[in-house]
C-alpha cells in the first residue's frame, strides 16, 4: 500500500489507535503517515471534549417530564405507585378471590367465614407480608438467599425511581422496607456455610449500593425528606455489607 | 442568547450504571420502573449526541422526551435479542430526521446556540479558538455523516451498531464516518494553511 492507500485505510478505521497489521507496518516505517494518524486522533479527541450546550434539565426532571407525558397520553391505565411486578402475584391474588369465593358460600353453609385480605402494597406491613411469601415460598436455603437478593435489588430501583418523583412517602417506605430486609433477613441467613460466595457478591453489591445512595441522597439536598430516606438506604446498605464481611472472615 | 456550556468531565452526576441496568424482560411487559431505569441509564448519552445535532437545547431537551415516549409506545414490540442502546439511538435518530425537515420546510433555521467562551488566558483563547473551527467545521458536515461520526467519537459505537441506530448497514455507517472525517481534515488542513 502507498501513502495515500494508508491515509485512506486511517480514515475508515473503526478504532483509528488499533489499526490492521498492514497499516501498522507502513507507520512504522513513514513519519509523514504517522502524522496525519496523530492529527486524526487529535482531532478525534478534540471533537469528543467539544462543549455541549447546557441540558435545561438535570436527569430527575427529565424523567418527571416523560412519565407526565406518559400518564397524560393515558398510555397506562394505571395509578402512580404500582407494581407490575407484582403481577403474576395479582394473579394468584384473583386466585385466591376466588378461592374466597367458595369459601365465603361455604362459610355461609357452614357458619364460617373465610375471606383472605389482599397484599396491601402501601404499608411496611404489607410489603412484609410480600417479603415473607417471597423468601419462605423458596424451599432451599440458597433460593431463599437468591430472593432476599431480589427483594433488596427492587427495593432499591423503586426507592430511585421514587426519589426521582420526590415522592417523599414512598421513599421513606422503601427506606423502612430496606432496613428490616437488610438487617433481620440478611442475618437469618448470614450463618450457612454454602453461601459464602453469594454472601461476598451481594456485600460487594451493598457497598456500591452505599455510595449509590449517599451521593443520589446529595442530589436531593433541596428535598431533606427524601435525602434522609436515601441516606438511611445508603447505611443499611453498609451496615449489612460489614455484617456480611464479618460473617465471611469467620 | 448567552448559554452557559458544561464540560463534559462536569456532566451531572449519575448513579452507578452497573447497578442499574436496564432489564429487557420487564420493559417488554411494560414495566414503569424499568423504563424509568432505562431513562435514567441513557438520557444523559442521549441528549449529548442529539443536542450536538442540532446544537439547540431546547429542541434536544425535546427529541429526547420525544425518544423516550416514543420507545414507550414500542416497548412491548422489543425483542430479547434487542440492542437496547442501538434501539434508543434509532429512534432519537429518526425524531431528530423529522425535527430536520420541520426545519427545513419553515425555512426558518433555530439560532444555533453560542458558547459562552469568556476571554481568559492566551492559551485558553488559543483553544477556544480551535474549538470554533471545529465545531464550525463539524457544523457544515452533511447531517448523516456528522451523525455517524459523532455516534462513533462520543458513543464509541462500533459500526455494526451504528448501522442499527441510523437504519443503515455496516458499510455505510463505516462510509459516513469515512466522508465525516476525510471531510473535517480537508477543512481544518485548509484552514491551518490560510494565515486568516
Ligand atoms: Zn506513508
Amino acid at each position: 500500500m502507498n501513502c495515500n492507500q494508508i491515509r485512506e485505510q486511517i480514515l475508515c478505521a473503526e478504532n483509528i489507535g488499533k489499526l490492521q497489521k498492514e497499516v501498522a507496518q507502513h507507520l512504522q516505517a513513514c513519519p509523514t503517515c504517522r502524522v496525519y494518524q496523530s492529527t486524526v486522533q487529535k482531532m478525534e479527541m478534540q471533537i469528543g471534549q467539544l462543549q455541549v450546550a447546557e441540558p435545561l434539565h438535570s436527569s430527575h426532571i427529565r424523567l418527571k417530564n416523560i412519565e407526565g407525558r406518559l400518564d397524560r397520553r393515558n398510555v397506562f391505565a394505571s395509578p402512580l405507585f404500582k407494581f407490575r411486578r407484582f403481577e403474576k402475584e395479582r394473579g394468584r391474588q384473583k386466585l385466591s378471590v376466588a378461592v374466597a369465593l367458595v369459601a365465603f358460600l361455604f362459610a355461609v353453609v357452614g357458619g364460617l367465614m373465610l375471606i383472605p385480605k389482599p397484599i396491601d402494597r402501601e404499608s411496611i406491613a404489607g410489603l412484609r407480608a410480600y417479603k415473607e411469601s417471597s423468601i419462605n415460598r423458596a424451599n432451599s436455603q440458597e433460593k431463599k438467599w437468591q430472593a432476599m437478593v431480589r427483594l433488596a435489588k427492587e427495593a432499591r430501583t423503586d426507592a430511585i425511581v421514587f426519589a426521582a418523583r420526590n415522592d417523599t412517602v414512598h421513599v421513606k417506605l422503601m427506606a423502612d422496607y430496606l432496613e428490616e430486609l437488610l438487617q433481620k433477613d440478611v442475618d437469618k441467613l448470614i450463618s450457612v456455610r454454602e453461601l459464602r460466595e453469594q454472601m461476598l457478591d451481594f456485600a460487594i453489591e451493598l457497598g456500591r449500593s452505599e455510595s449509590e445512595f449517599q451521593r443520589l441522597a446529595s442530589l436531593h439536598s433541596s428535598s431533606p425528606e427524601v435525602a434522609d430516606s436515601l441516606v438511611r438506604i445508603a447505611m443499611a446498605s453498609k451496615d449489612a455489607e460489614l455484617r456480611l464481611r464479618r460473617a465471611l472472615q469467620a | 442568547m448567552a448559554h452557559k456550556v458544561v464540560k463534559p468531565e462536569t456532566k451531572l452526576a449519575i448513579f452507578q450504571p452497573a447497578a442499574l441496568e436496564p432489564n429487557l424482560a420487564r420493559l417488554v411487559q411494560g414495566d414503569r420502573e424499568a423504563f424509568a431505569q432505562l431513562v435514567m441509564f441513557y438520557n444523559e448519552s442521549l441528549y449529548r449526541w442529539v443536542a450536538r445535532l442540532t446544537g439547540n437545547s431546547h429542541a434536544a431537551e425535546d427529541l429526547v422526551q420525544d425518544t423516550f415516549v416514543r420507545a414507550y409506545q414500542a416497548i412491548t414490540r422489543l425483542r430479547p435479542d434487542t440492542n437496547l442502546k442501538a434501539w434508543l439511538f434509532r429512534i432519537a435518530h429518526n425524531a431528530y430526521a423529522n425535527w430536520v425537515r420541520n426545519r427545513k420546510g419553515r425555512n426558518s433555521l433555530l439560532p444555533v446556540e453560542v458558547l459562552d467562551t469568556q476571554a481568559g488566558p492566551e492559551e485558553l483563547a488559543q483553544e477556544n479558538e480551535t474549538s470554533l473551527r471545529l465545531q464550525q467545521a463539524i457544523d457544515k458536515l452533511p447531517e448523516e455523516w456528522k451523525a455517524a461520526l459523532l455516534l462513533r467519537i462520543q458513543e464509541d459505537m462500533a459500526f455494526r451498531e451504528m448501522a442499527i441506530a441510523l437504519g443503515t448497514t455496516e458499510e455505510t455507517a463505516r462510509w459516513r464516518v469515512y466522508k465525516a472525517r476525510q471531510k473535517l481534515m480537508e477543512t481544518l488542513e485548509i484552514k491551518r494553511e490560510d494565515p486568516r
